[in-house]
């Protein structure tokens, strides 16, 4: 696990925690947060990348359900912005 | 410019005057550090980067030069601050408006600002001791952001130079 996905895993399993983790010695700072064990974070990243599929798949339906209720496609949206 | 001064004790009664120590390189140290280190504390935390330099003169000043990768990321308004110390003593800090931002702005949650910042400071340790320089890092209070020094491969470096006084 690279060092920046280490860091988006503990954020996404530890909101707002105050830690320092250089390369992967992690220091834990948070008095109202546990550590989390190398398992958890190990999860954190798997339910990351979860969570960023789910809300980019949201945002698709979104964009789709828009279009659909316009009555046009996407590269017709394009030339109306354009 | 070289010149005579009067010496008695010479042949003439003139020598040439020694020339002064000041401003001389007396010696440099440097080092580079290149972990990738994550900071989310309100409070300072080190970023690894240091390097220690044992002046052979206590009239010496000390020329610090430090260029630090600092990458701000994560909140939607970000901000985090950078220190520079003598042993446990800051010697060079950055006050702002924003709760002593150095870095401030708005990032999104998935995007970024940063790049490589020097800092330049002129210090008078007065000691012939071991001494030690480095920095220090963290997140504004108010903004759930993440300071990262050396992401993605970049390196950070301190260069000290003792200078005769």
């Amino acid at each position: 696990m690279q060092h920046s996905e280490k860091m988006k895993a503990i954020q996404f399993i530890r909101p707002n925690a105050q830690f320092v983790l250089a390369g992967d010695d992690l220091t834990w700072c948070d008095e109202e947060q546990t550590e989390p064990t190398e398992t958890e974070i190990q999860a954190g990243w798997v339910a990351y990348q979860a969570a960023q599929i789910a809300e980019a798949e949201a945002k698709a339906a979104q964009k789709a359900a828009l279009l659909d209720r316009l009555g046009i496609t996407e590269e017709e949206a394009k030339l109306l912005l354009a | 410019m070289p010149k005579f001064v009067a010496n008695s004790s010479t042949s003439t009664g003139l020598e040439w005057q020694a020339p002064a120590g000041g401003g001389k390189v007396l010696q440099v140290v440097s080092a580079v550090y290149s972990t990738s280190t994550g900071i989310t504390t309100t409070s300072y935390a080190d970023t690894g980067l240091s390097a220690t330099i044992t002046p052979t003169l206590n009239t010496s000043k000390i020329l610090v030069l430090i260029s630090q990768s600092i990458t701000l990321s994560g909140g939607q308004v970000s901000g985090g601050a950078v220190k520079v110390l003598r042993g446990a003593t800051d010697i060079y800090t950055v006050a702002g408006t924003n709760n002593q931002a150095f870095l401030a702005g708005e990032t999104g949650a998935n995007s970024y600002l940063g790049g490589s910042f020097a800092f330049n400071y002129l210090d008078s340790p007065a000691t012939t001791s071991a001494t030690t320089y480095k920095t220090q890092g963290r997140r504004n209070a108010s903004a759930a952001s993440t300071m990262t020094f050396n992401a993605d491969g970049a390196s950070s470096s301190i260069t000290l130079l003792e200078i005769g006084a």
